[in-house]
């Protein structure tokens, strides 16, 4: 009796640490040419990515390459337990890997690059062309721990409104060109039944939820220029003026366009439950049958009216309060990016100069044009004058297929501004679509808050600051839209952001801008 | 001469009886041992090991250099905390959430517990049970989704209903000050049926012959539920009572993180949103132990001192 329970606990017991051990694969590190990448992918993107051109050049290069591709929803979880294993692979690709506060806070563990860029001509071809992309990939401490990317073909237009322009022509008015004549079709469309049901169930201006970027809230207000920098973080409420960085959410245009907008809500132009609802409401209104969205913000209208996509058009940028017209811009998040391949100190045995000539192929415009929309033959043509066609799948969005077929945004990128021209769209592809509307607006674009590099120390202080500066900000802005006092408010406003330590966040801010304009040079 | 250590050689000490004793003992409930093995594996492996990662508390992490190597800082991500303009309000923020919920969630799974004790029809007392902790079993995010959607002021459920009298929902989501409520009172709908099934338990255990008796003496329902239900219940009572207080300042992290929104931000940041906000999103890993230590200890003190109270009113506790 007891002997069989012995047993049972001793095959337990072995159950349990077979599971443990499974880890400890044993890994070849003796081929100096072989290298391990790891990558973070949708999970329904596949691996076709690994083909066509990315294996070709690392044939050329004479490397072999093992792909870790690690699912993109899960690797938040997995990233700091993989770099605190001790097993990391030899590079990380694509900005989808690591973020600026894993490279800086984790240098010890990554080979500094500087010397081997000397050996890659591409790449020094297009440092020279574009500072901004050396600028981008310079560590605080002048040294290159990363590979920048510039993606291309891009807008300079981030998200903007689309308006229904079917309900305009149907109320008899044209297209606003200034706030005033926005916010008098805004009346209409709440007044005049537009989408003629009967009910008075239009929203002039929506598509806000409880967990929106503030690009979504502000775009409303851009004639008074106040701008709203591509996908928030830390720099949310900085913005340029006059080659400055400054603290927009303290600026008295900024308390005009906020009174402004408690005007517009409280007439009932923009959503009632612009603050509250959550991204399934949003979606569902934003698609039902009958339009129910008068105006929203969104990057192209097709992605996300549905049926009624058709109906929608870009607001042209309207006349603002000091003559100027606006546009929301940050080409330096929208556009460029870093930390696009880092390279971990255990390849030091390796030929990690084969690994950058791999790299360095990835710079050219036909590299990124394949790398963007898939290699040669499969997403992409190349044209007998050396243009390039960017063929459209015959199912399914052509998002999806470049998502699925190149590493799209990820990876090491360059073009050549002019060859930008020169590649062939289909009218269908959803990338044309937001290019044809950035062609019109672009000369617009002012530029933004660079998307500057931290110290350690910086990001530790601004960590702090950041959260409770940002997170009183919105929280005010919110309150002041929905219920009003913003006058009232304004003076202890000023007075608890400084208690915050607004001071000290831009001061930092400032040191960083500092740091950026000597990486231009 | 010898007589005296034959003596202590043939009786054994009591120390030698007490080994011999708990040899026999665990020889013969080494099954039960046996039983008890992986899941104090598990315990050791994934509550106490974990323990060491307190260190980070104290250091200025990096996961490259590991807990090993990272620089000690000492005190400096507590005084970060301290010093933040969030520390009181997340802390009044926790404290009203989960102080609130005690109160509410304390009393009422007992009074469920009474009322389906009182159904006296098996088939509809079954229905009932069943009825009362099927929503426990909805995943937060749905139960969220939910919330919103039935509060929605224009298309939901509610408004609705309340349209049919003539009567406007008022925008309760976007009412900073509503906010606990709704977490309170939704976690109630919730959990209440779930949480009364160990009172129901409990009350199924007590001797039937109280009953008669206290019939026989003529008492009324009323009667015998405060004099013999509650008293009889009333350590199982405390003892989850000593359990929650111990979870105080855990309040439902999920729930609160997808009820948010920036006009409810001012009542609904609580410690562990902040820590979130703070440490995963921003890779502030040290600051973030540091407030999760903070919490950890605020919720033990509470637990002791509540368990000393309770062992001093109702001489029930857990240790």
């Amino acid at each position: 009796m007891n002997r069989k329970i012995m047993f049972c606990a001793a095959a337990l017991g072995v159950l349990v640490l077979a599971g443990c051990g499974k880890s400890s694969q044993n890994e070849k590190t003796g081929d100096k040419n072989t290298f391990t990448i790891l990558t973070a992918r949708n999970q329904d993107w596949g691996d076709a990515f690994q083909k066509g051109f990315v294996a070709k050049a690392a044939k050329k290069a004479g490397i072999k390459l093992k792909w870790d591709v690690v699912i993109g929803s899960d690797w938040g979880d997995k990233k700091s337990v993989t770099l605190s294993s001790g097993k990391l692979p030899d590079a990380f690709l694509g900005h989808a890997t690591l973020t600026d506060q894993d490279v800086e806070k984790n240098k010890a563990a990554f080979v500094v690059l500087d010397d081997y860029i000397k050996d890659m001509p591409n790449l020094q071809k297009a440092f020279k062309e574009d500072p901004t992309l050396k600028a981008m990939c310079t560590s605080t401490d002048g040294h290159i721990y990363s590979l920048p990317n510039k993606l291309a073909p891009r807008p300079l237009v981030g998200n903007q409104i689309f308006i229904n322009k079917k309900w305009i022509d149907k109320l008899g008015m044209k297209m606003p060109t200034t706030y005033k004549e926005f916010i008098e079709v805004l009346r209409a469309f709440r007044d005049g039944d537009p989408n003629g049901n009967g009910k008075k169930d239009e929203i002039p201006y929506g598509g806000g939820s409880s967990g929106m970027s503030s690009e979504i809230l502000l775009n409303f207000v851009l004639p008074f220029k106040i701008f709203s920098p591509f996908g928030g973080g830390i720099a949310d409420n900085i913005v340029m003026d006059n080659d400055k960085p400054i603290f927009q959410a303290t600026t008295d245009r900024y308390k005009a366009a906020i009174e402004a907008m408690h005007s517009a809500y409280k007439e009932g132009l923009i959503d009632p439950q612009f603050f509250t609802a959550d991204g399934a409401q949003v979606t569902a209104k934003k698609q039902s049958k009958t339009p129910i969205y008068g105006a929203a913000v969104m990057w192209t209208a097709d992605a996300e009216f549905g049926v009624n996509a058709d109906q929608y058009e870009a607001l042209p940028p309207l006349v603002g309060e000091d003559g100027g017209r606006y546009v929301n811009s940050d080409p330096t998040r929208l556009n460029y990016n870093r930390n696009e391949l880092v390279v971990t100190k255990g390849t030091t045995k390796k030929n990690i100069k084969k690994l950058m000539k791999w790299a360095d192929a990835f710079y050219t415009n036909d590299a990124t044009a394949q790398t963007m929309y898939g290699s040669f033959g499969v997403g992409t043509k190349k044209l007998a004058n050396g243009d390039i066609q960017v063929l459209q799948p015959k199912t399914g969005s052509s998002d999806m297929f470049a998502w699925k077929n190149a590493l799209r945004d990820n990876g090491m990128k360059y073009m050549q501004p002019d060859f930008e021209k020169r590649l062939v769209f289909d009218k269908a592809n959803s990338d044309y679509a937001k290019l044809s509307i950035d062609k019109k607006y672009r000369k617009y674009a002012l530029p933004g808050f660079p998307n500057v590099m931290y110290t350690p120390e910086e990001l530790k202080t601004s960590a702090k600051l950041t959260t409770d500066i940002n997170t009183f900000v919105t929280q005010k802005r919110a309150q002041w839209i929905t219920k009003g006092g913003v006058e009232k408010d304004w003076n202890n406003y000023k007075k608890q952001l400084n208690a915050m330590g607004l001071s000290e966040f831009m001061k930092i801010q400032n040191a960083a801008y500092a740091r950026w304009q000597d990486n231009l040079k | 001469m010898d007589v005296r250590t034959e003596i202590s050689t043939n009786i054994p000490t009591s120390r030698d009886l007490r080994t011999r004793e708990i040899r026999r003992k665990f020889k013969t409930s080494l099954p039960l041992y046996v039983l008890l093995l992986p899941s104090l594996i598990l315990l050791v492996i994934f509550a106490y090991f974990p323990i060491y990662g307190l260190i980070m508390a104290f250091q200025d992490y990096s996961p490259i250099l590991g807990i090993s190597g990272s620089p000690f800082v000492g005190l400096d991500n507590f005084k970060q905390y301290f010093n933040s303009y969030q520390f009181l309000l997340t802390i009044k923020n926790t404290l009203v959430l989960s102080v609130y919920s005690l109160i509410v969630n304390t009393p009422l799974p007992v009074a469920l517990a009474i009322m389906c004790n009182q159904i006296r029809r098996e088939g509809f007392k079954k229905v009932f049970q069943v009825v009362t902790y099927l929503p426990h079993f909805i995943s937060t995010m749905v139960m969220c989704g939910m919330i919103l959607l039935f509060l929605s002021p224009q298309t939901g459920l509610l408004a609705n209903f309340l349209h049919l009298f003539g009567v406007k929902l008022p925008d309760i989501m976007s009412n900073a000050s509503n906010f606990a409520h709704v977490y309170v009172w939704s976690d109630v709908w919730q959990h209440v049926g779930w949480n009364s099934i160990i009172y129901i338990a409990a009350l199924s255990a007590i001797d039937p012959t109280y009953y008669e008796a206290a019939t026989m003496d003529g008492a009324t329902v009323w009667q015998k539920i405060v004099r013999i239900d509650l008293p009889l219940i009333l350590p199982t009572m405390m003892i989850l009572l000593i359990m929650s207080v111990g979870n105080l300042l855990n309040v439902g992290f999920e729930k609160v993180l997808l009820l948010q929104n920036s006009l409810n931000l001012s009542h609904s940041e609580i410690i562990s949103t902040y820590v979130y906000k703070i440490g995963l999103q921003d890779s502030q890993y040290s600051l973030s132990t540091a407030i999760g230590l903070f919490n950890t200890l605020i919720n033990g003190t509470l637990l002791i001192a509540v368990n000393w109270l309770s062992k001093k009113l109702t001489n029930t506790g857990l240790f």
